[in-house]
């Protein structure tokens, strides 16, 4: 399974993209997280392992009771923010898609005070949030 | 994480997961109802243990059929896979999955056990331990 990080700013801030949430671990301290994982409650809990300044995930069609994206409401209950990419945009399953071709579809106010747009790309999207942020803990 | 056995039939094993993640070596041969999508990532993690049969949730189906790409994975590993439609479940709950997943799509190898589209999944892995 995919973990790729990828340095996106000059202050050593860096996006881990994995195809699933479950990879993530106590390196991802302070990282941008892009998973092509669900935005449910099981996706959430591994997000919230760690300390994470946002976190991506797909957001599955939504589907019944906004399942798909009912983590986003989990992590705003700690202030992280969080969001999702649309299903018909990105592979669900598949980090490198998620990274390359998603567009935002959901976001938790975290995340839209943190700036974050719905519509915008993923990707640019996470390139510009690393911009606002210090350097990560050491 | 959420994992357990149901009994429900004396001809197989059946096991409820929030994610395929929590599948292990003593799973061979079950019936395993994750609440995991049906992509790329959770076929892979599926294909390491030889189960009797999975399911996921079809998490819409998306881009290229991404939300069930497992199903073929699977398939090529001769292990019936299907998925239930994610406006009957809520993905990443089990027992939501258990209790009123619809299928919605199943591999070859699903459809040879005798499982079928639009079918309660509870209902027809009942069938398919108690036979």
């Amino acid at each position: 399974m995919l973990v790729e990080k990828v340095y996106v700013s000059g202050k050593g801030r860096f996006v881990m993209i994995m195809d699933s949430i479950t990879s993530v671990g106590a390196n991802d301290e302070g990282a941008i997280v892009v998973s092509a994982s669900h935005g449910g409650v099981s996706a959430a809990e591994y997000a919230l392992k760690i300390p994470l300044a946002a976190v991506f995930f797909n957001d599955a069609g939504v589907g019944k009771d906004e399942a798909g994206i009912a983590g986003l409401k989990m992590l705003q209950e700690k202030g992280i923010p969080a969001g999702a990419v649309s299903h018909e945009t990105a592979q669900i399953g598949d980090g490198k898609d998620t990274w390359e071709f998603g567009i935002i579809s959901n976001l938790n106010n975290a995340a839209r005070e943190a700036g974050f747009q719905v519509q915008e790309k993923v990707r640019d999207a996470a390139v510009k949030f690393a911009d606002t942020l210090s350097s990560p803990p050491a | 994480m959420i994992k357990k056995e149901i009994q429900c039939g004396p001809n197989g094993r059946v096991v409820l997961m929030d994610s395929i993640a929590a599948i292990s070596k003593e799973d061979e041969g079950a019936i395993v109802v994750s609440a995991s999508h049906g992509g790329k990532a959770a076929g892979e993690v599926a294909g390491r243990v030889p189960l009797g049969v999975v399911f996921f949730n079809d998490a819409g189906v998306g881009k290229n059929n991404a939300g069930i790409f497992a199903l073929t994975m699977l398939e090529e590993k001769g292990i019936a896979a299907g998925t239930v439609s994610h406006v009957s479940a809520r993905i990443g709950d089990p027992f939501d999955m258990w209790e009123n997943g619809i299928i919605s799509h199943l591999n070859h190898k699903a459809l040879s056990k005798g499982f079928k589209i639009g079918e309660r999944i509870q209902d027809a892995i009942v069938r398919l331990v108690s036979e």
